[in-house]
């Protein structure tokens, strides 16, 4: 097994999460899931093992969503799915075309592609289908779509947001029509923050309060060091004791797969495997002008999902963080951030700190205390930010 | 197409060995690169890499070598199609157009009748249908298969496919997980570096480096011997041959293919087989850096045109003047700038100085200029690559003659009164100073050897001679500094230098005179000072020495220079008069009052710790008795209470003389790492002397 920071790993290269899915599996069991977790976490890793092996009687359907624009487009990848399924079995997707011929007054042979004259029919299409595909076999249905909130978001720029709402919608109304019908939503973008910009333009509903909200978290520890081991096996680097050197890795990246894995990358272009050198590959991403590991987009995201009056409170909650050593309760930070800025804002700050909690920044300890979720984190900000004194 | 023939700007056409036989630097990046594609193969991990560099750092190469290695292993090509896209896949503005380009790429390398149809007939399909029955099309010719697409400019796909066509790919990726990715860029680009992009985060990315004087030096000698130029690979060895590669690596900035193109000039001497290549070759370059220039923005633009103008580096106030833009602007544009390669900065204090990466780039504003003006870069050129002595004669030579040689010979040798700057010689004096930092003696001695060969001055011999004699390479040290005296009589370091080789020699008559007359020229010369001093103490007995020492050391300043100086004279003296007392011997202790007085005196306790330091290691050689050994460490342990400084030289005398009398290594470990490390050196080195026959 080779590091493979930001590829697409084989599902026997997943590790550490059999814990996480079998909880996820245990929710599908009850309700849909939305499979949530910080960027680069390995949300899609997740999804790559899920997809290897559903449990008995499960039929999972998984699709990419990212590409499409409009209800259409998303109906139509839906039904090809669909036909794709059935047409293995010898069926097809009959309501479907049932209703095509409906819509244009024509017997429809072989449906490539769903003309646009159909478009304003796009959710009774997509009922069509689901119907299809639920009637068709005995199995539970679980629609496995990843990267459904960039499609939200596009659907929005293309269509509007009254468009983007009413798929929500819609999504919500399937579920609830088809009892054994599960979706499991994730993506690279949360999703909460398309649906809070849908609020923003007067959408009411919470169309995933029938969800169960998982978050994807680091390894843990052991977990962690088995994958260390295994990628540096995998590499024959040989140097350092190699058990000592896959805790030093895990430790030094808060355990995420991802920075494992390209701490160990960078390790084998330098022929080495000693722990000053995993010390100095960690410091030199916190401080690379390159940004290889991407850790800018935790400053640069907030430009986007933080309003004006939350960005400043978002910034100097964070700056005062950092540079504690042991985490602070509220009162304690609240103090740290009247310090540097002037507030009153008692409200608005504990918004502000759930906002980051929700966005993976911060977490809370036994105590209810908050620090940064990853200390890794914590040290990128403190030299991006310039509070490393 | 196969043998040597080496393309300049198209390495995709160059034959596997070829390929292989002037690839320097990345041996490690491909053999990774390989490795990567066949794990994506016989797995469902899929492993997607970008290389990044400017035009020219050897992004084709890599892949074109790449390609070959995948196709031509059996075992891997049977796993796998390849879709080698190549840099003008131009006009790729959508997913289709990607699938399509693929489709025709594996059309072309693997003759496939039934795919070349299905794609012709996709052209009956609406875009939409198109681009999913082209995805459907290839994931069924793929089969168990791998794809493994090679594209040049990824940036430019991107850039085109707009971020539709990016989430389109992304989408299929992550559906079929068919594909691994090998691509290149000039630079990093907001499809993979924002992160909003689809793409975020998911190449490994390697920013390819530009090379160093010795990798310069490994492509040229193999680029000679890929032509059999065996002639040529012996003169790139020698220090004329190395003066001309730095010469090009100054106007090449680690550029790749300008050394390529520059290997066929670096034998050549006469002016008139220079000229008319050397033109040609700028001609055949001008296009590529136009088309560089035509990459950047119009105000980046302006920004190079700038700095081709001016030959120095200029502050970043002294370009947002000139462009008329402000400090914050153009700061923002030279990072880019920079990134991309195109200049580099220094910093020096808290400015911020730029120049061009490439000095080669100023043909782009060369041309524009007056046709009938001779070419300021060639004349730059001339400058590097003939020494002062070499242009003038040439140009009287040539006046005779007239024509287009006198033009450039002329701006040549006025160029070279205007400016006493060459950046060559710059270049060797710091790889001199740093190679001498480093120990590494023998690179040192080449830098020396270069200067020679580039303006050959006194000083670079006596640097020559100092490199030499570190390397214990006492006779050809020796020549050197009498060279150096011989090109210049009255230079104090030439003398200096001569001295220092005669007291390694240990003639001490030879040093004492060499260094009166290095003391003629400067009075004050404190390493010369010292110097005489050892030599007059060995020569002419402890009282003249004495006062020699006392004056060298009343004379000279503190500095490290200094404090090593003293220190060879302290330690001259007590190897002449100590190392063989006997702890009886009144006079000895007598005489080690009077040094640690005039040392105490004279503030120069710590010249005198390394003095003894070094001679206490030298105890351990076989020319001192054991005895000797005890009786030294004796003698100044006595002294340790009164000067409480000696506690680390007399923690080495110690050592050095119970390993002596036991020859036990563990002794040595008595004594901390970085002391230990100066007695296990002279060990070795006493144990290799005996070692040889």
């Amino acid at each position: 097994m080779k590091a493979n920071p930001g590829g697409q790993l084989a599902a026997h290269e997943v590790l550490g999460r059999d814990d996480l899915i079998a909880r996820i599996w245990r929710s599908l069991e009850r309700q849909s899931v939305v499979l949530g977790g910080e960027r680069r976490m390995g949300k899609t890793s997740v999804i790559v093992k899920m997809r290897s092996s559903p449990p008995k009687g499960k039929l999972l359907l998984y699709r990419d969503l990212e590409g499409l624009r409009t209800p259409l487009e998303f109906v139509q990848r839906v039904f090809r799915d669909t036909e794709s399924y059935l047409s293995a079995r010898r069926k097809s997707a009959e309501r479907v075309r049932e209703l095509l011929r409906h819509l244009q007054g024509a017997e429809v042979a072989k449906v490539f592609r769903f003309p646009d004259s159909v478009a304003r029919h796009w959710k009774a299409l997509l009922s069509a289908t689901i119907e299809d595909l639920v009637t068709h076999q005995d199995n539970d249905v679980i629609l496995l779509w990843d990267e459904l909130p960039l499609m939200l978001f596009n659907v929005k720029e293309t269509e509007g947001e009254a468009t983007a709402m009413e798929l929500l919608d819609a999504l919500r109304e399937l579920r609830q029509n088809h009892p054994a019908l599960r979706m499991v939503f994730t993506g690279s973008v949360g999703l909460h923050n398309v649906i809070a910009s849908l609020k923003r333009s007067g959408y009411a509903n919470d169309p995933t309060n029938d969800m169960d909200m998982i978050d994807v978290p680091p390894l843990d520890h052991a977990e962690a060091r088995k994958l260390a081991i295994r990628l540096l096996e995998g590499e024959g680097l040989v140097g350092d004791d190699r058990e000592e050197l896959a805790d030093i890795i895990a430790e030094s990246v808060d355990c995420v797969p991802f920075f494992i894995h390209h701490v160990v990358d960078q390790l084998v272009l330098t022929h080495t495997a000693d722990v000053d050198q995993v010390d100095q590959i960690v410091s030199n991403a916190l401080l690379d002008a390159d940004d290889r590991w991407h850790l800018m987009h935790y400053r640069e995201r907030m430009g986007t999902y933080y309003e004006s009056d939350e960005l400043p409170l978002a910034l100097g909650l964070l700056d005062a963080l950092c540079t504690t050593d042991a985490p602070s309760s509220f009162p304690e930070l609240y103090d740290l951030l009247k310090a540097q800025m002037e507030t009153d804002d008692r409200e608005g700050v504990l918004s502000v700190l759930g906002l980051l909690q929700r966005d993976h920044y911060l977490s809370r300890d036994s105590a209810g205390r908050f620090q940064f979720s990853l200390g890794l984190i914590r040290r990128f900000w403190r030299h991006h930010r310039g509070l490393e004194g | 197409m196969s043998g040597s023939f080496h393309s300049h700007f198209t390495p995709s056409l160059m034959s596997a060995e070829a390929l292989e036989a002037v690839f320097v630097q990345r041996h490690t990046l491909a053999g990774r690169l390989v490795d990567l594609v066949r794990e994506s193969t016989t797995g469902k991990a899929r492993h997607h890499s970008l290389l990044i560099g400017p035009r020219g750092i050897g992004k084709t190469h890599l892949i074109s070598l790449l390609y070959h290695r995948v196709v031509g292993d059996q075992d891997l090509s049977s796993k796998l199609r390849v879709a080698w896209l190549r840099e003008e896949e131009w006009g790729v503005s959508s997913f289709l157009d990607l699938l399509l380009r693929i489709a025709r790429a594996l059309d072309a390398e693997y003759g496939d009748a039934s795919l070349a149809a299905q794609t012709e007939a996709l052209f009956e399909l609406s875009p939409p249908e198109a681009q999913e029955a082209a995805a459907e099309m290839l994931e069924a010719y793929l089969g168990d298969r791998t794809l493994l697409l090679l594209t040049e400019n990824l940036d430019d796909i991107f850039r085109g496919m707009g971020t539709d066509g990016q989430q389109r790919l992304r989408a299929h990726l992550q559906d079929n997980a068919t594909w691994s990715i090998v691509a290149t860029s000039q630079t990093l680009f907001g499809g993979v570096s924002l992160r909003k992009s689809p793409f975020y985060g998911f190449f490994r990315i390697q920013h390819l480096q530009e090379l160093s004087l010795e990798e310069a030096r490994e492509l040229l000698s193999r680029i000679a011997s890929s032509a059999g130029d065996e002639d040529l690979v012996a003169y790139l060895g020698t220090p004329m041959g190395r003066a001309r590669i730095r010469a090009v690596h100054h106007l090449a900035g680690g550029n790749h293919r300008v050394y390529v193109i520059f290997s066929r000039f670096l034998t050549r001497d006469a002016l008139d087989q220079l000229v008319e290549p050397f033109l040609c070759m700028l001609d055949e370059l001008t296009p590529y850096y136009q088309e560089r220039m035509k990459f950047i923005s119009v105000q980046q633009r302006k920004i190079v045109e700038l700095l081709c103008n001016t030959r120095p580096a200029i502050p970043v106030k002294e370009i947002a003047k000139r462009c008329f833009v402000t400090h914050q602007v153009a700061s923002g544009q030279l990072k880019q700038l920079r990134d991309r390669g195109y200049v580099r900065s220094v910093k020096v204090g808290r400015e911020s100085y730029y120049e061009l990466r490439e000095p080669l780039m100023r043909l782009c504003v060369d041309v524009k200029r007056d046709r009938a003006a001779p070419i300021r870069l060639f004349v730059d050129f001339l400058r590097l690559w003939y020494t002062r002595v070499e242009l003038k004669g040439m140009l009287e030579g040539a006046l005779n003659h007239g024509g287009l040689e006198v033009l450039y010979l002329t701006a040549a040798v006025e160029d070279e009164g205007e400016s006493s700057s060459d950046p060559r010689v710059d270049a060797c004096l710091e790889d001199f100073d740093n190679h001498m930092r480093t120990a590494e003696f023998e690179l040192a001695t080449d830098a020396a050897e270069e200067l020679i060969a580039i303006r050959g001055e006194a000083q670079d011999f006596v640097r020559q001679s100092r490199a030499l004699l570190a390397r214990d390479d006492i006779e050809s040290s020796l020549r050197a500094a009498e060279d150096a005296i011989d090109r210049e009589a009255t230079l104090v370091e030439g003398w200096t230098q001569l001295s220092l080789v005669r007291t390694k020699q240990q003639d001490w008559q030879a040093a004492l005179k060499s260094s009166q007359k290095a003391l003629e020229l400067a009075p004050d010369h404190s390493v010369s000072l010292f110097i005489a001093a050892s030599a007059n103490l060995l020569v002419r007995g402890w009282e003249e020495g004495c006062v020699a020492l006392n004056r060298a050391l009343q004379v000279s300043d503190s500095t490290q220079a200094n404090d090593m100086a003293s220190a060879v004279a302290v330690t001259a003296l007590f190897a002449s008069r100590l190392l063989t007392p006997t702890t009886n011997d009144a006079e000895t202790r007598k005489r080690r009052d009077e040094i640690l007085e005039l040392a105490r005196n004279t503030k120069r306790e710590a010249a005198l710790e390394i003095g003894i330091g070094l001679l206490s290691a030298v105890l351990v050689s076989p020319a001192v008795s054991v005895e000797t050994a005890k009786a030294w460490t004796l003698l100044w342990t006595e002294a340790a209470e009164a000067y409480p400084f000696l506690a680390r030289c007399i923690r080495t005398a110690g050592v050095a003389y119970r390993w002596k009398r036991d020859q036990e290594r563990s002794v040595l470990l008595e004594l901390p790492a970085e002391e230990r490390l100066l007695l296990e050196r002279t060990i070795e080195q006493i144990q290799q002397r005996e070692s040889d026959p």
